[in-house]
């Protein structure tokens, strides 16, 4: 019999959870749901979100599926597994904006019909490309006339702060969204805005205001009395929205928070044949595999993963380290409507396991498992600039797919030498030779494709044969 | 301006409202800092809607005076206006 596990970040809502059984994902819904679960289907919102592929798709199954677990549950359901689960904090700052419009844009639709959102959780939203999709379909209930938004401050805490973050200091909300899950509260924000941020009324009462409500000693009893003598209307309640909405839609990266490689594209050492050689290439191996999931590491704004999808990529998931060339990257996939997600990615410190138990969010390598994988222009930097033993970053690049193109740039190239300018020369293992050889001993090395007179090379691939 | 009729029906379903308990029912804490901030706001646009019911009537009284026609659109009182139907509870 397969095995059922509970899915370990859906234990917050009693009423209901979230189970794996054989790849295939299941959602418990528990009596106490259950009045509020029909009346939100009965609205029809919930088959104009699906088919809109706003929400995820759900169909009732037979309870014994669970194998005994979710005990006592009114219903289950069934729902598509996602190609690839992303968490905010590995989001650029263009798709946490993004999600957060998403979600102030769902809530005024589910208000429209009478329905509202339990929490406002920004892990409730997740990515097909640049196009958010809610994945918590057990977080609309029926809404009541007068009733506080109650997920307003976790929305201050998982948008609208960390997107503050970068547009009023130009600090990138990743690092401290990653060490601190649940976001970034008003009160820590409050203490490093500045002054002069106060003359804005949304950040006033969102931020400052708020943290110092919550910091009055008085609070609980004042929070209680609000909550019992006061109301806020239903048209006050969907203002809040809309100004939210207004306000973070004019948000934007501070504007000398501009990074290294957001203009690379442009300002590289490659010719244009060298490019043609590397595009090349790249078409050849997607035209052959036609991956499904393909990563795209170092993927910069997004010039090859925008290639693959084009000859025969279902899907690209990129990574770079590079806040700006993230962002544009982003922009890019929503205007041209790919299939594409660029996600910050420090490779040397890629997001672990962690939350409750350690296992709450998934790190990076359980969750990347794809079918092929790009790593251009990117071996040099782990291995000099980061110091990482050639080995190793085989190793961690041949994990992720069975297939892959990897580049090698001598240490005669430019690019290495500039890395090399102000450093003494340690890295003996940092020869083609020994490159190659560890590569065969990692997968059959299909073919290699030399794209400069410096001596790139491109090699790809195949470990498939060996699984 | 609403007519009485309409604003009695606002009060109506404010009290109704009243009357039904709200439970928290989220399994979130809201945060006493969110839920104060939310009642001063719904406080704020009430105190809004006030001034603006009276200033529409002193535009209302002028327009009359300058012998101007006030057939034309209501203009506080469109769709989006936050104030237009704050109860007074």
């Amino acid at each position: 019999m397969e095995s059922v596990a509970p899915v370990s970040g859906s234990y917050r809502d009693r009423r209901g959870r979230v189970y794996e059984r054989g790849g295939r994902i299941y959602r418990s819904v528990m009596p106490v749901a259950s009045d509020d679960f029909e009346f939100v289907r009965s609205t029809g919102l919930i088959d104009e979100l699906v088919s809109e592929q706003l929400l995820v798709a759900e169909a009732r199954v037979d309870p014994g599926v669970l194998n005994g677990q979710g005990k006592g549950a009114s219903l289950v359901l069934e729902h598509p597994r996602l190609a690839f689960v992303s968490y905010p904090y590995e989001w650029s700052f263009a798709a946490l904006k993004a999600a957060a419009l998403f979600h102030l844009d769902l809530q005024l639709r589910a208000l429209g019909k009478g329905v509202a959102l339990t929490d406002a959780s920004a892990y409730n939203v997740q990515f097909n490309g640049a196009k958010p999709i809610f994945i918590d379909s057990l977080s609309f209930r029926r809404y009541r006339e007068g009733e506080f938004w109650y997920g307003h401050r976790q929305f201050c805490e998982q948008f609208v702060n960390p997107l503050l973050l970068r547009s009023l200091l130009g600090v990138p909300h990743n690092a401290w969204y990653r060490g601190s899950l649940e976001g970034i509260s008003a009160q820590e924000l409050s203490r490093i805005l500045p002054w002069h941020t106060r003359l804005s009324w949304n950040t006033l009462t969102n931020v400052f205001v708020q943290a110092r409500l919550q910091q009055a000693a008085s609070s609980t009893d004042r929070a209680l009395e609000t909550s019992k003598t006061r109301q806020l209307p239903k048209i006050g309640f969907e203002q809040m929205l809309r100004g939210l909405r207004r306000w973070i839609s004019r948000m934007q990266p501070k504007a000398d928070s501009r990074s290294e490689w957001q203009d690379y594209a442009q300002d590289n050492s490659y010719s244009d044949e060298e490019d043609a050689k590397k595009r090349q290439c790249v078409t050849q191996f997607t035209q052959g595999y036609r991956p499904q999931l393909l990563f795209d590491l170092g993927c910069n704004t997004g010039d090859y993963s925008a290639l693959a999808l084009t000859s025969g990529a279902d899907r690209v998931i990129g990574f770079d380290f590079d806040h700006g060339a993230l962002d544009r990257a982003f922009e890019r996939a929503r205007r041209e409507a790919l299939n594409f997600l660029p996600l910050h990615l420090d490779a040397v410190n890629p997001s672990p396991e962690q939350g409750w138990q350690q296992a709450e969010r998934q790190g990076l390598s359980r969750r990347a498992k794809g079918d092929a994988v790009l790593a251009l222009a990117l071996v040099h930097h782990l291995a000099i600039s980061r110091n990482v033993p050639l080995d190793g970053v085989l190793d961690w690049i041949t994990a992720m797919a069975p297939r892959g193109i990897i580049e090698f740039v001598p240490k005669a190239d430019p690019m290495v030498q500039q890395l090399l300018l102000l450093r003494q020369d340690l890295f003996d293992d940092y020869t083609r030779e020994n490159f190659e050889a560890l590569l065969a001993a990692r997968g059959r090395i299909v073919d290699s494709h030399s794209v400069s007179s410096s001596g790139r090379t491109l090699y790809i691939y195949d470990r498939s044969e060996q699984d | 301006m609403k007519s009485m009729p309409q604003r009695g029906a606002v009060c109506t379903v404010a009290i109704l409202g009243l009357l039904i308990s709200t439970p928290s029912h989220a399994y979130l804490d809201p945060g006493t800092g969110s839920i104060i901030l939310q009642g001063l706001l719904a406080g704020i646009a009430v105190a809004v809607g006030v001034v603006r019911g009276y200033w529409q009537q002193l535009k209302l009284f002028v327009d009359k005076l300058r012998g101007k026609s006030d057939n034309k659109k209501n203009d506080g009182d469109s769709d989006l206006d936050p104030t237009s139907d704050i109860p007074t509870n």
